[in-house]
Formats: C-alpha cells, structure tokens, sequence
C-alpha cells in the first residue's frame, strides 16, 4: 500500500504517474523466460536472482536465450564473492583464500558456504550454492572460460582491497585508486558481460577492441552510486570518494557533513560528479556497439539511471543528509525509454546533461569544466545524429548560396510560386471552415436564448470602470511623486 | 631537408600583434637558426625586437609598401596574420565604406602581400584565415562544421573579406605557378596578452548587462586558447617545409572543447568576482525587436546600440568546428585545456587592467 507520502506525491507529478501505468501495461519484455522447459535447479538459481537483486533481476530475466542462463549464473557467482567480500563477521585470514580461491569452486558441484555472518541478506545463496555450480556445468564452454576468469579477477582484487590496512583505515587515496576500485567492482563486470555479448554474437565484436569503452559503462555506473551514497557509506564509516579530490575542502571527509562547510561540501561534490560525466560520452559510443533488443535494454537502463541519478545529486546537499534516490516515475520513464533504440537513450543523456548545466553556478571552481563536460555529451550525440533544423546547412553542403544555371533558377522560382499560391487557398480554406463553425455556434446559441445584448452591454460597463479607475489611481500616485523630489 | 646554405629566412606579417607576437616567440626557441623579420604597421615590442632579424615597417593595403618590402628582400616562407577584425559594433555594420576598408586590408592585403612574395621567389605561404569564413553568416547554426562546407555565405564584412582572402590564397591558379600554400581557421582566440575580446566581456559586467541571456541558453561556442593556435601554426610551417601535404588546404582549428555559449561568459565573470544573482532568458523574438528597437533610435540619435539583431542572433547560435583534418594532416591536438586558457587570459587582463589603474592615477596625479 502506498503512503500518504506518495500518493500526495503522485497527484502533483501526474507525469510521472503516467510513466508509471505505462511502463506496467505497455512495457513488452523482448524475450520470456520458458518457465515449462526450465529444471527445478534453474528455477531455483533464478529464485536466487530474484531474491539477491532489486534492479537486475527483471532485465536478466528478459535478456535472449542465449545468455539468459549464462547471465544469471554470472550475476550470483558475483553476488557471492561480493557476499563474503562485505562480511565483517569473516576474518582476513580465512576471508583471503575464499575470495581468492572462489572462482575453483564453480565447477564443484559439492562447494557451499554456511560460514556468513547471520545478519548476511544473501548468506542462504552462499548455503546452496551447488545449485549455481550445475548450471555453471551445464551452460557453453566459452562462457565458462569468461566467468571463471573475471570471479579469479575480481576476487582477487577484493582480497587485495581487504588486505590494504590503508585503505580500511582512511578509504581511497588517489583519484587513480579510485578508479581501481571501481575497475575491481564493476570495470570487470562490464568486461565479462561484454564477451559474452560478443561471444553470442548480440554484440559488435569491435567492443573488445576498446576496453576503455567497456570500462567507462562500468567507472560510470559504479562512479555514481559511490557520489550517491556518500550519506550511507559515512554512516558505515566506509570511505570511496578519493583524499585527492576531498582533501581541497576538507581536513577529514566526514568533515565534509559539518553544516559550516555546506559550500565546500558542495564544491567536493562537484568535483565528483565532473569525474563521473567525462565517461557519459564514451558510455553512449559502447551502446552504438549493441546490436541486439535485449541487451541494449539491459546495458541501457542502468546508464540511464545513472545519468538522472548524477543529475539528482549535482548541487544537492540533501545528499548529504540523507539517502536520495530517482523516484518511481522517473525511473518507469527512463525505463520506457531505454527499451527503444540508442536515439531515444541519447534523448535521455542531452535531457540530463542540460538539466545539470542549467544547474549549475559560476561560482563553483568546476563550473567551466562541469560545461565543457555537459557539452561534450551533446557534442558526441550530434557526431551520430546530426541535428536538422530550418538553421543548419542542408546535409549535403553541396548546394551553393547561388543557383547555378538560369534554368534551375527559373524552375525554383516557378515552385515557390505555386506553393505561396498552395499556401493561399489553404488559409482560405480554414478561415472559411472557421467562420463557418463559429457562426453556426453563435447561430445556436442565438436560437435557443442567448442575449447578446446584455452581454455586450456589461462588457461596455465593464471598460468604463476600469478607465475610471486607472483615472482615480493616477492622482494617487501624485504625492509620493512630490516625495521623491523633496528627497 | 631545409636549403643547407643560408638559414631559413621566415617573414611575419603582423607579427606585432596578439598572433603573430605569439608565434614569433615560439619560432625563435623552436628554430633558433631560422631568421625572423616581422612585416607590421606598428613594430614590436623592443624585448621582441632585439630577438628578430629585422622589421619591415609596411602597410598592407597599400601594393606600394608591400612592394617596397619585398625590395632585395626574398623569404622562404610568409607567415601571414595581418588583418583588421572589426570589433562592437563595426562586427555587425553594413556601411559600404566600412567595407572598402576591411576588404582593403584583409583580402587586398592579402593580394598585395602574396603577389609580392611570389614575384620575389616565394612560394610557401601560410595564411592565417577564421572560422569565419564559414560562421559570419547569422543565418545558419553550424553543429561540428569541418572543411566540406563551402566558403562564400559570410555577410559579415570580416568573414566575408577572410573567405574572400582564402580563395585567393588557395586558388589552383596560385598552386599551378609552384604556389604552396595553406590557411588555417582559428575559433576566437583568447590569451593573456589579449584585451580585444577580454575587454568586450569584461565590459557587460560594468554595464551591468550579464542578468541577461538571449534565447534559451544552450547554444555552443568555439575557443581557443593562444598556445594551441600559435602551435597549429608551428606544425602548418612544419608541414609546408617538409612533407607539404597540407598545400593547397584549409584547416579549422579550436581547442575541440565547444561550451554553451553563456557558461563561458559566466566564467570569466566570475574571475572577476561577479556572479549575477539572477538571470533573466529573454525569448529570441522579444530580443530581435527590442534590438530593432534601439536600432531605429539611435539611427536617430547617432549613438551605438549595445545590443543590436546582429548581436542577438550571434548570441543565440550554435557554432564548432570539427578539427579532425588537423589532427590527421598537421598532427595538431590542443594543449592548453580551455578552463586553464581562460584563467590564464582573465589573470593577463587583470594585470592589464592594474597598469591601466596605475597610470591613470599617475597621471591625476600630474594633473
């Protein structure tokens, strides 16, 4: 049931209201999940799926045959390693070889886990995950190969992280370890769904030959739940946003929450949401990469998100004082909009990158770069689809300002003649359709009563008293005129 | 590669402005053993003076003292910046005689300077043109424009004379005689030692005019900051005295960091310490009359208007070039990032500023 919150909320923003039934109605998944064919295993992996993730689960569930398995399993295999990852209940010592040893357990079809805190969300994924095993068994050899190797990746970064006293004591250093972190946590995620894309042959294969693109999708993503969440991760005591950038404001980033460094706070914020924007441009380059419905809705989406999330966060210090997140509507829009085409999501990101430079104030010391990076959104989309309005150039650009030949010359202007001429008897046609309409009104309404004249009358009378009052206010105005001189 | 006897002799016309100055300074630490001479109205400042091999005071618009120039005097290469750039309201002026002088100096000096060269045996010439060849035509928005587009819908008396200038330049007659020359197409400069467009900025903030913007504000802009143009002119001579494949080419050239138009302005007010408390958007339409407007009145009156249709429509249109030609021809890629550009012309001209102040009280005090 809704809170009287939202309801309240909804009635102002019927817009967004509106997004809503239309996603729930008209939303058509490109593929379904055959539920009949599927084994109890399977169904029970993709109870997992549902159980573990708010926002993927439905996308994976509507991804193509071909990696519709494949994917899930590489979404819990992730989810698992992140499970003991966030496990402060795990020592290092034994916590190190699980996260570093976890990609030879999907294969064994014994392995499971019931070491998880009591308190893990997703420990029982952990205590049955043999189920994960037999269909990782199961699926394609190739994207066997591209799961295990980024779960040896990844878990081998965060056991590095776990290890790195520095980094659990004061957080992420440099701007560069930053964009580690968020490589370990999402850059390889991006990495794997990406060949497996290329793999099942969903996606341009050329992909693979610009890891920065690939990375960006994930720095992008991971980038701006890290600006998101500062409110949270400080109530944990956990630290991303990099010294480099916080130190220019503050002693100690908590500081950063102090109600007397609001500006600064907003300056820091600034600045990460200007790391953040330069990936937006390389982001669209990748979806272009995409070939087929389904996995350009399920790369798309959560770019979106993340656009409109940035832009929430741009010079809001309600972040700092609480959780923010994109509401309902907004999402079930950008969600209608991200299953179409690379146009629409295009749409999206000039919408967006113009929300946040009409946000955005001079006197902030990332003001010219936050522009530049705003406009270089619109720059790129303008590479692939060029606008065309009544001032731009037709595309050609052949077509000189002078006719060529008196013959062309002569044919152009006997055109334009007939289409002024065109244009003449369609303005006759709808002021002729006009009169018609509203005389056969006034006829009606004349017919069953209406009294014209009294009308008329009351609008006379209605003109003397309103120049008679202006006449009365002028002489009003008279003595604070005579103030004035004496002043 | 380069004449092994005598040491390359390289000619600057206005090498005594902004540009030329820039690109001067740049050839002597690059090619210490070219020789320099500077062809200007005006000589340069005597640091810069003392470094080059001789200045040659001359008049473009005039064949005469160009002709006078290139006396016993035979470059291996021109280097051509000089030109006038109508500024406030000369931009937007459709005065016949304002004309006849702009044309004078920037396509008839153009003539005279290359007619001159070439009788004298000098056929690398590069010219110094403007994106405006393409962009002073207010009619048009150009969205990343590069080189496809022809040059000729300019009206503005500028663009128009420096499209007119380039055909000159790049014509295959020119090229048939052993001509090999190429133009460059610069957005708007600015730089430290620049007070021409710094001071047109500046100025509103007096004026009290930056609560204002015209049309919805999101309109593009192209810079480009002194350093990466003077360099693009290094790599252009470069090219012309080694591989020549530039010859017989125009290039645009920008920092390749287009901004909405207003952001830039904001910005340099906001070096100054000025940020408006508010900003008003005034609707195209209503700014194109208000503008017509003054117009009429000080057409009676005999004043300037500060806001003409002109400056409106210059306000309110999208314009950047694509340099992607000079990127793969001339191997040109900007150094100097744009926020840093501004910040460093903004400090330039505030030091401009203070040695105006300070001569301005010497003088009081004289007084």
């Amino acid at each position: 049931m809704p809170s009287l919150n939202t309801i309240a909320y909804y009635l102002f923003h019927v817009g967004e209201l509106r997004s809503i039934v239309q996603w729930s109605v008209w939303h058509n998944p490109v593929h379904e999940r055959d539920e009949s064919k599927e084994s109890e295993n399977l169904k029970r992996c993709f109870h997992f799926l549902k159980l573990t993730s708010r926002s993927f689960a439905s996308v994976i569930q509507e991804l193509h045959p071909e990696l519709l398995v494949p994917m899930t399993v590489f979404y819990l295999v992730l989810r698992g390693l992140d499970t003991i990852e966030d496990d402060m209940t795990i020592d290092i010592g034994p916590k190190e070889p699980l996260l570093r040893d976890f990609h030879k357990h999907l294969e064994d079809e014994e392995w499971t886990f019931d070491g998880s805190g009591p308190n893990e969300k997703d420990r029982s994924l952990l205590v049955e995950f043999n189920c994960v095993a037999k269909e990782f068994n199961k699926m394609k050899k190739e994207y066997q190969v591209i799961i295990k190797d980024i779960a040896k990746k990844m878990g081998n970064g965060m056991a590095d992280y776990c290890k790195d006293a520095a980094f659990n004591k004061e957080g992420v250093q440099t701007v560069q370890d930053y964009e580690q972190y968020c490589h370990y946590v999402a850059g390889l995620v991006g990495e794997g769904c990406t060949r497996m894309f290329v793999e099942g042959k969903l996606a341009n294969p050329v992909l693979l030959q610009r890891p920065e693109l690939i990375e960006s999708m994930g720095q992008f993503l991971q980038q701006t739940n890290i600006i998101r969440d500062i409110h949270e991760d400080n109530v944990d005591k956990r630290y991303f946003w990099p010294k480099e950038v916080w130190s220019k404001y503050v002693k100690s980033l908590p500081d950063l929450f102090l109600p007397e460094n609001r500006e600064l706070a907003l300056q820091c914020q600034s600045e990460m949401v200007l790391i953040a924007l330069r990936r937006a441009d390389e982001c669209l380059f990748y979806m272009a990469g995409v070939r087929e419905q389904s996995v350009f809705n399920f790369v798309a989406i959560p770019q979106s998100m993340a656009i409109a999330t940035l832009e929430l966060c741009f010079n809001n210090y309600t972040m700092f004082e609480r959780n923010i997140k994109i509401t309902k509507g907004q999402a079930c829009h950008l969600m209608t909009q991200s299953t179409q085409n690379l146009q629409l999501v295009c749409d999206i990101f000039r919408e967006y990158a113009r929300k946040i430079h009409r946000k955005n104030r001079p006197q902030d010391p990332h003001f010219l770069d936050i522009s530049i990076a705003c406009a270089n959104i619109e720059k790129f989309i303008e590479s692939i689809f060029p606008t065309q309005t009544a001032r731009t150039l037709p595309k050609s650009g052949e077509q000189r300002p002078t006719a060529v030949d008196p013959e062309t010359e002569e044919r152009r202007k006997r055109e334009e003649a007939e289409s002024r001429q065109d244009m003449i008897y369609i303005m006759l046609a709808v002021v002729t359709t006009l009169v018609i309409i509203s005389g056969s009104m006034i006829g009606v309404a004349w017919f069953f009563g209406a009294r014209f004249d009294l009308a008329f009358s009351a609008m006379k009378d209605g003109v003397k008293e309103i120049s008679g009052k202006m006449g009365a206010a002028a002489p009003a105005a008279s003595p604070s005129e005579a103030v004035h001189v004496e002043l | 590669m380069r004449g092994p006897k005598r040491s390359l002799e390289v000619l600057m016309t206005g090498g005594s402005g902004f540009l030329g100055r820039g690109i001067v300074e740049r050839l002597l630490t690059q090619h210490p053993e070219w020789r320099i001479s500077i062809l200007d109205l005006h000589p340069p400042p005597d640091n810069l003076r003392k470094r080059i091999a001789q200045f040659i005071p001359a008049d473009i618009s005039s064949a005469q003292s160009v002709n006078n120039a290139f006396v016993e005097y035979s470059p291996d290469l021109v280097v051509h910046t000089a030109g006038i750039v109508p500024a406030r309201k000369d931009r937007y002026s459709t005065d016949p005689k304002q004309w006849e002088k702009v044309k004078a100096i920037n396509y008839g000096g153009t003539r005279n300077v290359l007619d001159a060269a070439m009788s004298s045996g000098c056929r690398k010439f590069l010219y110094t043109s403007s994106c405006t060849v393409i962009i002073d035509d207010l009619d048009h928005d150009y969205y990343n424009m590069d080189e496809s587009i022809p040059v000729g819908r300019a009206t503005l008396h500028y663009g128009k004379s420096k499209g007119m200038a380039e055909s000159y330049v790049l014509a295959p007659e020119l090229a048939s005689l052993g001509l090999q020359a190429c133009a460059l197409r610069p957005a708007t400069i600015i730089g430290p030692e620049d007070t021409a467009v710094m001071s047109l900025i500046h100025d509103l903030i007096r004026k009290g005019e930056t609560y204002f913007i015209v049309g919805d504000g999101e309109n593009f802009y192209d810079w480009m900051y002194i350093d990466n143009a003077v360099q693009a002119h290094i790599l252009a001579i470069e090219n012309l005295l080694t591989t020549q494949t530039a010859a017989g080419q125009a290039f645009f050239i920008s920092n390749q960091e287009p901004v909405y138009f207003w952001d830039a302005f904001a910005f340099i007010w906001a070096q100054f310490g000025h940020v408006p408390k508010y900003r008003i958007h005034i609707p195209t339409a209503i700014a194109w009359f208000v503008a017509l407007i003054l117009e009429i009145m000080t057409w009676f009156t005999g004043n300037a208007p500060t806001i003409d249709r002109g400056s409106v429509k210059d306000g309110m249109r999208t314009h950047y070039s694509n340099n992607a030609k000079a990127m793969k021809v001339l191997g040109y890629m900007p150094e100097v990032p744009l926020t840093e550009g501004i910040r460093r012309a903004c400090d330039g001209y505030k030091k401009h500023l203070a040695a105006q102040a300070a001569q301005n009280g010497e003088t009081k005090k004289e007084r």
